[in-house]
């Protein structure tokens, strides 16, 4: 994935994980985008260097019984990627924001 | 386990294997944590457990998003192995690649050519529809369509949307410039809108200019709008002098547009209709027609009958009864004989290229011999055979691909040689090139070939007992588990010898009957004669005129001066130049023969000089003398085919035969001389002394030079010596080029030499090809077999008796080979029997001497390898276990 060519969907994405969103199911909470787009964009993201994943601690998994969560950070690459996709979909912050404002934790 | 984690391990399965686990745990522990929020906040409920399910479904097209990674993964992993493997024996790298490049590119030019002129469809609108119109007529031999013919289909021919006309001819372009005489079309003027072409410039003709005594005009083509005229638009509307005639210039012609090769110019047609209709004509033509839509050829056919027979009703005295309609499309007629030979020429080079794959295959199933060790390994830590197959697939598509890389750069350029090498007359031949087609057939030849040459090595070579191997000793082990190898290659290589045999055979035949061609008597002898078409503007020189035939004087008084020429004469057609005049023979004294039965003979005009300056005999009689003027009685010289079909039994001297309202005493009888071609019979033919006969418009200037003076350089300076005599006679006038007559006779049999050309060459590459695979079969042998070698030696057995046994190996395939072969080439080579001559297309002699050098040729390639088995030295052989 080049430079400057983060498709909508890989901005917004970008921008939860930035937004502190770090969990895919959170992302796709977050984004209203579906998991077969919000999965396969953090998989380029990553490729590209703009996220980077890591597994939680074993001790927190073990406690809820389920196997360890992979999270996702941004990378410095990360951040000025989404500085520019910012520039060019100028809505994107915006609608974020909205979308923080309508979310409701119960939801699935 | 709920069903939505049963539905992730599922399509966990997709995943690549390399991330599959951490793929799973990412979706299972989302999920899980999910499921264990909802249950704390008591929202588990069959909604949000749907909500679940959907979104673990989800994960299937993250799933879909990962498998190009997978390909990726396992291709890179083939592709840098192949890559490693072919680097690391550059040898067999390079031969397999090239001996690959040399049948694809073979394949690749050839195709090209064939795509130019078999394939790509005419550049015309709707060109499918598109047919050329004649009559066939059987006395003659030949289809023709005249002015009269024209006419009648034209007003009576319901099928067609267009029906079009055109001749070429010359014009003579004066005034600016350097006087130049110019190929032209007269053109009907519907032809353009016929072919669905307009004037990139101006406009096409209009009926009037189309009509007799209508306005002159001219439509230029864009090579001689630029070349002449400097691609200025403003000549639209001049006028430029042709021929002595002032002419319009009305349009510019597209500069892609072809028709019929190189015309520079068109003209209209306007007939004169009356004339034409009424007096029938001799004015010959071609015609060019639109089918309207649904109409078959079948049908066009039919309804041209109809005006035919209404025709020959109407006026019964046509000298033509037996005449029938010929409807040919156009892309047909313009392709003519030259598809057999391409096609036979592109069959020649697929076997090039099997046999180029056999011996790719034959190099890699000899290395797998040599890898079996390496296929146990990675079968033992894993490799299915699947992919050892895909592996070793993948190295022999490299090497196709390099070929093929190879092979289209030598194509572009072999593709530039055949279409300078080519003779005239293969329509659109010029047009051949790399387009995007052939680049695609390339790519699939590369890629079949590829394959082809793999596929049994690879399964050959996968075929691995993992046990069996490992525990054998390094070189023993290759050996023994490469039995497989052992009954393959043999196989390729017998089917080399048979595929080799079949090319040669067809490579023989062709040079024979073109030896047989040459051998042909010609009737006349080519050494040091010049030849020199007069063809004097026939606005200073009108047709028929007495000035026109005192300009042929004059030229032949001026040449017969120079001095290095021995004799000089004037003659309405040389040799090998193509059909005569054609008149119906009447014998006086003897029954007449029925009108519409009168044998056609062909009719030349000579000045005294001719046979003595063309080196033919003369049989009986006396040759045309100075006294045979216009008013001396009216002689004529009979070829012996004549007289020994008319005068079997007696001396045809004294004899008047007649022709039409003229009536001639023979005087001679001269030999045979070929007129229509090497190839083709002789027909009856009469000689008229010229100076009886002043009505025809071109004659060519025949001279002799000395015996001294026949060597190259002498012939040149005559030549330009002879062209400018002639030039002096009326300088504003274009003088055409001087041709030797052995350059005459070279161009009548070009098309013949450059098959047999390109044939040969083939046949030869594929000899070659094949040597070399005999050669490494049996190389092979001698290295796998060097212990069984060192055993019969140690045992007693002579170097001669080991050489013996090598050789016979390699012997006993090529005799099964060619054995084959030969049942093959009796069946192949039926196809070619229109492209020889004189020679059967199973012809012993050429089959027989064939297989005996390809034999020959075997027997060297193995006895060389052969003699290093006895180089063996039973100590070391024997060690080596």
């Amino acid at each position: 994935m080049g430079k400057g060519f983060l498709s909508y969907a890989a901005a917004a994405v970008l921008q939860a994980v930035s937004s502190g969103y770090q969990y895919g199911f959170d992302i796709i909470d977050i984004t209203g985008l579906p998991g077969g787009t919000v999965y396969p964009a953090l998989r380029r993201l990553e490729g590209a260097g703009y996220v980077t994943s890591k597994w939680e601690k074993h001790s927190i998994a073990l406690a809820e019984q389920r196997p360890p969560r992979k999270y996702y950070e941004m990378t410095r690459a990360g951040h000025e990627a989404l500085a520019e996709a910012v520039k060019r979909y100028r809505l994107l912050e915006q609608t974020l924001l909205d979308k923080k404002r309508d979310q409701k934790p119960s939801r699935a | 386990m709920g069903l939505h984690r049963w539905l992730i391990a599922v399509i966990g399965v997709v995943v690549p294997r390399r991330l599959r686990a951490d793929w799973r745990q990412e979706w299972e522990a989302e999920l899980r944590h999910r499921e264990r929020m909802l249950a704390e906040w008591d929202r588990l409920d069959w909604r949000n457990k749907l909500e679940l399910l959907r979104r673990s479904a989800s994960a299937f097209w993250d799933a879909l998003c990962l498998q190009p990674e997978r390909w990726e993964d396992e291709m890179f992993q083939d592709l840098r192995y192949g890559i490693r493997m072919l680097r690391k024996s550059p040898g067999f790298t390079i031969v397999a690649a090239l001996t690959l490049a040399l049948g694809i590119g073979a394949n690749t030019a050839i195709f090209s050519v064939v795509n130019a002129v078999l394939l790509r469809p005419l550049p015309y609108r709707e060109p499918d529809r598109l047919v050329t119109l004649s009559l066939y007529r059987p006395r003659e031999g030949a289809s023709v369509a005249t002015g009269a013919d024209f006419l009648r289909w034209r007003d009576q021919a319901k099928v067609f949307e267009q029906i079009a006309g055109y001749k070429f001819d010359t014009a003579d372009l004066t005034g600016s410039g350097e006087p130049e005489r110019l190929n032209a079309a007269l053109v009907s003027s519907n032809l353009f809108a016929t072919l669905g072409v307009a004037p990139a410039l101006g406009r096409a003709f209009t009926p009037e200019e189309d009509s007799y005594g209508g306005p002159l005009s001219v439509i230029l083509s864009d090579g001689l709008w630029r070349r002449r005229f400097g691609g200025d638009p403003q000549v639209i509307g001049r006028a430029i002098t042709l021929g002595g005639q002032s002419r319009t210039v009305v349009g510019i012609m597209p500069p892609e547009f072809r028709f019929h090769g190189e015309t520079e110019l068109w003209l209209p047609l306007a007939l004169n209709v009356t004339q034409h209709l009424l007096q029938g004509s001799t004015f010959r033509m071609s015609v060019l027609a639109h089918l309207k839509p649904g109409v078959t050829m079948e049908a066009a056919r039919a309804d041209l009958s109809v005006i035919l027979e209404r025709h020959l009703q109407a006026s019964p005295r046509s000298y033509f009864p037996d005449s029938h309609v010929r409807v040919i499309g156009l892309s047909e007629s313009l392709v003519g004989n030259a598809r057999l030979a391409l096609l036979v020429i592109f069959g020649a080079v697929a076997f090039v290229l099997l046999i180029a794959c056999a011996n790719v295959a034959n190099l890699l199933l000899a290395r797998s011999a040599a890898r079996q060790k390496e296929m146990a390994i990675r079968a033992a830590i894993g490799a299915g055979r699947l992919r050892l197959v895909r592996q070793l697939l993948t190295e022999s598509l490299l090497l196709s691909l390099a070929g093929g890389v190879a092979g289209l750069l030598a194509a572009k350029w072999g593709v530039k040689m055949l279409v300078a090498m080519s003779p005239a007359g293969i329509a659109r031949i010029d047009e051949s090139g790399v387009d995007g087609r052939v680049f695609g057939f390339t790519c699939v030849v590369a890629i079949l070939t590829g394959l082809m040459a793999g596929v049994f090595p690879a399964l050959q070579a996968s075929k691995t007992n993992v046990n069996e191997t490992l525990k054998a000793q390094s070189t023993v082990g290759a050996g023994r588990s490469g039995r497989g190898g052992r009954r393959t290659l043999p196989a390729l290589m017998v089917a080399e010898i048979a595929l080799s045999l079949v090319l040669l055979v067809g490579a023989g035949l062709m040079i024979r009957s073109f030896l047989r061609l040459m051998a042909v008597p010609k009737g006349f002898n080519t050494d040091g004669v010049l030849t020199l078409a007069l063809d004097p503007s026939r606005a200073n020189y009108p047709p028929g005129a007495p000035r026109r035939h005192a300009y042929f004087r004059e030229a032949l008084a001026r040449v017969q001066a120079l001095p290095g020429v021995q004799s000089a004469s004037l003659v309405g057609f040389l040799p090998l130049g193509g059909p005569q005049l054609r008149m119906f023979l009447q014998i006086e004294g003897r029954a007449p023969f029925e009108r519409g039965k009168e044998p056609i003979v062909e009719v030349n005009h000579i000045s005294p000089d001719y046979f003595q300056t063309i080196g033919a005999q003369l049989r009986a009689g006396r040759p045309f003398a100075a006294q045979d003027g216009p008013d001396a009685p009216q002689v004529a010289i009979i070829n012996e085919t004549l007289a020994r079909r008319f005068f079997p039994n007696e001396n045809p001297i004294g004899h008047r035969l007649s022709f039409g309202s003229i009536t001639k005493t023979v005087v001679g009888v001269a030999g045979d001389t070929r007129h229509l071609g090497l190839d083709q019979e002789i027909n009856p033919e009469v000689y008229f002394p010229y100076m009886q006969h002043s009505e025809f418009v071109t004659m060519k200037l025949v001279a002799r030079v000395a015996s001294d003076q026949s060597n190259p350089a002498s012939l040149s300076s005559l030549s330009g010596a002879m062209r400018n005599q002639v030039r002096e006679i009326e300088p504003n006038d274009p003088v055409n080029q001087v041709v030797t007559m052995g350059e005459r006779l070279s161009n009548s049999v070009a098309q013949r030499r450059f098959q047999t050309l390109l044939l040969g060459v083939f046949a030869g590459v594929a000899l070659v090809i094949a040597t070399v695979g005999i050669y490494g079969v049996i190389s092979f042998a001698v290295s796998q077999r060097t212990q069984e070698i060192g055993i019969r030696m140690a045992l007693g057995a002579q170097a001669g008796d080991v050489l013996r046994m090598m050789v016979w190996r390699g012997m006993s395939l090529t005799l099964i080979g060619v054995a084959l072969g030969v049942a093959a080439a009796l069946a192949l080579t039926r196809v070619m029997k229109n492209l020889l001559f004189n020679v059967s297309a199973t012809d012993p002699a050429t089959f027989t001497l064939i297989a005996l050098l390809l034999v020959g040729v075997a027997f060297i390639a193995s006895y060389v390898p052969a003699r290093r088995a006895t180089k063996v030295d039973p100590l070391i052989a024997l060690r080596s276990e």
